[in-house]
């Protein structure tokens, strides 16, 4: 029953940890899509495909850059600050994206 | 003279085409309004200027339907000059656009908009040291207030003239060596008329679109796409990293490097007013009240406070109608002149329509009050993980909104909301499931057959019509997209969220009054021509000579009785030839119509004198008063009127049935009995085509009051609903529930099957949503009633089982994980 409602819910709720970070230094790395409303964050890798990491990059997401937290709908989007410009990206999409804080 | 303007989504590019063209392109704040180039026309010193509107694209890659198209438009067009508009307020992020329209070689300038939301975040902008950062043009300019036009205009002129630019070359540092070895051996194949440099860059960013136009020269093409191959593997052995990454960091260093020095700025990175706003709007709970207010609120604007409108505009068309009525030739005694049956009948429709101008003007206003607002990007942010579990998108919403999600919206301006869906497979199904939605025009059939059928469970009849759409919509959009739909393109949902401007007065009146506009436009022609052709189908080839000389038979016997009674009386003389008593009509109908809604006594004294001095003999027998004689004929002319009703009643009902439609509606009955359905349903049905609202309107004409002769209400003596009821014996809740069903998945209008195809962008789609839809609406229909007989359920318990049926069919789609191309 539980593993029905995790797979209703999308299965990518926010208990999912990254899987073992593949350098020393990235210990306090996580997913995007694990960050709390508030918290703030720089992009360090962007493991998604193509078509999403160029958009993401023309919008100005890529590595390097200092993110916010302004809303997160739990099961669905998050709404990002990067600088001037206020994006709103898919929970797969953030699960792809790996900051540091 | 070709010209382009060029920008990142909501930068202000149709604000500014339509300031330059005195256009009224569609603006509104959300990124991704103009999908397709629009082209306008003005003079740009003394010469004429064609001026495109391209979409909005953040890059120039060619991953995107929009990116596509605006480079094709800018390579293939070769245009004199391309305005690209750039959002002064967010001046890093829009440089990284211009870059590569400077690599493009296109002549540039840019027009620096927004310089006022700028100027309130306190950003001071030195756009004379950013022309010469980037040896281009720049107008600062506020496209909303027609600020710095002229500035802009002069630029352009210059910019059209000999080419002073010498553009910024962006140093890409250790690629640049790559770049330098392709470019020369680009340089070696003739005919290559786009920029080298351009070529370059693309080829080692792996560009699709580039690489298939490379590999079209050959030989010597593919010896080049092999080189950059090895020369981007090459640069990642070297530096780890790969080479269009690289090429996306250095745009994004330079453009950090040129707006720190050109943009002084407070420091920023606090939440900003929007940020603080957004905390409450975009909460992941307190979000979805807010959403379910805003929605409640257009409902009870537009459907309610609408409504109440119409109370007030309609005598305006009801005098329309009049005044056509008087104008044309009078009535006959049992049936009509055809000049006056076409046109009443093309003013019966189209003022059915026009009767919904307050609810739509009140819709449209309060939309774009939302749109400039900025509240449509926070509404797909928040509806988008709900949606996309079933194949739609979060911008999904508002053409599903607009569509009657509740009960009363309209297909054809939800179907055009649709362009805003960026993702196609998701648009597609979003357009091919909209009118499944509950439009106004659907409403009085569920009200008729509820009241008749389900009059003890009125509520929970209307509960279930008004919430079985939206679960069948979810369903089937859902099967569309593991089925048809799957090879369609998708996109993953990232979206710029524009900060919240504050709307105008006077811009959100205009848009609002705009769009009533082209809906009048559009609804009015659509529905005028189909409305002949409908009529032309239900009279054609009207009463056998036979039937015509049987009812005329009547009529004269029916008349001559009349005349015989009234001989007997000095009213006689005024009554006594056919010609006499169809002007006593006459007379009667324009007095009816006079004393309508007069409730003032001393007004209807007034218009009681008028029609007395314009013969007191007519006068006399519709308002006998104690006149013993003048009772008589009154009586009399009682006896007459029912007589007339009866045959004119008859005749239509017989022409109908003759008809070509009235065929094809017994001819379709041996296969619609099976879905409950009889051949004057089938004809009902037909007729919505052309627009639902003819429903109704179809049946009130076939099932015809029997007997008539009541005073106060000659023509309609018992309601519609008692009439079916009566006429249609065998009816049971389980053919009311089958029709209901069928109505809601019936196809959309003729109005809302071109917006089909205009927005799918195919014919063939159109057909489509033609034929699934027929398809679904006669299996359930048919479901229901053969079904529901089979196992000999009543109305309700069909009713509540079938709903039971949707909840699980929702459910179930739900938990489909379609295996999503990867993002
Ligand atoms: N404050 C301010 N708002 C502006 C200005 N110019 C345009 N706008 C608003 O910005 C929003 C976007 O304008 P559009 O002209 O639709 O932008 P666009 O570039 O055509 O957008 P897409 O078609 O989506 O690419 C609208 O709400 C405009 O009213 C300006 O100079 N100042
Ligand atoms: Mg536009």
């Amino acid at each position: 029953m539980t593993r029905w409602i995790r797979r209703w819910r999308g299965g990518r709720g926010p208990q999912e940890r990254m899987e073992a970070p593949s350098a020393e230094g990235l210990r306090a790395a996580s997913r995007l899509s694990n960050l709390d409303v508030g918290q703030e964050a720089e992009v360090f890798g962007i493991d998604a495909g193509r078509k999403a990491r160029c958009r993401l990059a023309s919008l100005g997401l890529i590595p390097g850059s200092r993110l916010r937290v302004v809303a997160n709908c739990r099961y669905g989007p998050m709404l990002l600050s990067l600088g001037e410009t206020r994006l709103m990206v898919e929970r797969g999409v953030a699960a792809k994206v790996l900051v540091r804080q | 003279m070709l010209m382009a303007l060029a920008g990142q989504p909501n930068a202000g590019k149709s604000t500014v085409f339509n300031m330059l063209t005195g256009a009224r392109q569609h603006v509104a704040n959300y990124p991704g309004v103009t999908v397709e180039k629009k082209v306008g026309h003005f003079k740009l010193n003394g010469h004429s200027v064609e001026l495109v509107d391209l979409p909005g694209t953040y890059s120039l890659t060619s991953y995107s339907m929009e990116e596509r198209v605006a480079r094709d438009v800018l390579l293939n067009g070769s245009p004199a000059v391309v305005i690209n508009v750039a959002d002064a307020s967010n001046l890093k992020r829009h440089l990284h656009l211009t870059f590569q329209l400077m690599e493009m070689g296109v002549p540039l300038v840019i027009a620096l908009n927004m310089m006022d939301v700028a100027e309130e975040r306190n950003q001071r902008i030195d756009h004379e040291l950013l022309a010469r950062k980037l040896g281009v043009a720049v107008a600062p300019l506020v496209g909303r207030k027609n600020t710095g036009k002229t500035g802009l205009l002069a630029a352009m002129i210059q910019a059209a003239g000999e080419s002073l630019n010498a553009p910024l070359r962006l140093d890409y540092g250790p690629l640049e060596q790559s770049i330098f070895v392709l470019e020369k051996a680009l340089g070696d194949i003739p005919d290559l008329n786009l920029p080298h440099r351009w070529l370059a860059l693309k080829l080692l960013e792996a560009d699709e679109n580039v690489k298939d136009k490379i590999s079209e020269f050959g030989d010597p093409g593919k010896e080049i796409l092999a080189l950059a191959q090895e020369l981007s593997a090459s640069f990642q052995k070297a530096t780890e990293e790969t080479a269009d990454r690289w090429i996306e960091k250095r745009r994004y260093e330079t453009a950090e490097a040129i707006a720190k020095e050109c943009v002084h700025a407070p420091d920023e990175g606090g939440p900003t007013f929007s940020d603080k706003v957004d905390r409450i709007i975009c909460h992941r709970i307190l979000g979805y009240p807010i959403l379910f207010g805003v929605l409640y609120l257009m409902y009870y604007l537009s459907i309610e406070l609408g409504y109440e409108l119409t109370n007030y505009t309609w005598p305006a068309l009801a005098w329309v109608r009049e005044t056509a009525a008087s104008a044309l030739p009078a009535e006959g005694f049992v049936s009509d002149p055809m000049l006056r049956s076409l046109i009443l009948w093309l003013v019966d429709s189209i003022n059915a329509l026009l009767n919904y101008i307050p609810i739509f003007l009140i819709l449209f206003v309060y939309i774009a009050f939302l749109e400039d607002l900025g509240y449509m990007p926070r509404m797909a942010f928040l509806l988008d993980a709900f949606f996309r579990r079933y194949g739609l998108h979060g911008q999904s919403t508002l053409p599903l909104v607009l569509g009657g999600v509740y009960v009363g919206g309209c297909a054809v301006p939800g179907v055009m909301a649709c362009r805003a869906v960026p993702d196609e497979r998701a648009r597609l199904a979003t357009i091919l499931v909209v009118p499944m939605m509950n439009c106004l025009a659907k409403v009085p059939l569920y009200i008729l057959l509820i009241g008749v059928y389900f009059a003890a469970y009125k509520g929970q009849a209307m509960f279930f019509i008004a919430t079985i759409t939206i679960l069948m919509a979810l369903t089937t959009a859902k099967l569309l997209n593991l089925s048809v739909l799957r090879d369609k393109e998708t996109a993953p949902f990232i979206m710029e969220m524009p900060p919240y401007h504050s709307p105008t007065v006077s811009g959100v009146l205009r848009r609002g009054v705009e769009r009533v506009w082209i809906y009048v436009k559009k609804i009015t022609t659509v529905v005028a021509a189909v409305s002949v052709i409908l009529f032309v189908l239900m009279q054609f080839p009207g009463l056998s000579s036979e039937q015509k000389a049987n009812m005329d038979a009547r009529a004269q016997k029916a008349q001559t009785a009349f005349m015989r009674a009234a001989q007997k009386t000095p009213l006689g003389e005024a009554v006594n030839s056919p010609e006499k008593i169809d002007q006593l009509f006459d007379f009667e109908s324009r007095y009816k119509s006079a004393r309508m809604g007069v409730t003032d006594q001393s007004k209807a004294d007034g218009i009681d004198a008028d029609f007395q001095e314009e013969n007191a003999n007519f006068f006399a027998i519709l308002k006998p008063g104690k006149d013993k004689q003048a009772k008589t004929v009154s009586r009399a002319f009682k006896k007459l009127r029912r007589a007339r009703l009866t045959l004119r009643l008859e005749a239509k009902n017989e022409i109908i049935n003759r008809s070509i439609l009235g065929g094809l509606g017994k001819w379709l009955e041996p296969v619609t009995q099976y879905a409950g359905f009889t051949w004057r349903v089938n004809v009902a049905l037909l007729s919505a085509l052309a627009a639902k609202e003819n429903t109704v309107a179809t049946l009130g004409a076939l099932y015809q009051p029997v007997d008539s002769g009541d005073e106060d209400s000659p023509k309609q003596d018992s309601a519609l609903e008692s009439r079916m009821a009566r006429q249609e014996a065998g009816f049971t809740p389980l053919h009311a529930l089958a029709l209901m069903l069928f109505m809601a998945l019936y196809p959309p209008c003729m109005a809302a099957t071109m917006v089909v195809k205009v927005q799918a962008g195919s014919w063939k789609w159109m057909l489509f949503s033609l034929v699934y839809m027929t398809a679904l609406g006669s299996v359930v229909a048919f479901l229901i009633f053969s079904g529901g007989s089979l196992l000999g359920l009543t109305g309700l318990e069909a009713m509540a089982w079938f709903y039971a049926a949707a909840v699980a069919a929702v459910i179930v789609t739900g938990l489909i994980r379609p295996k999503h191309a990867e993002t």
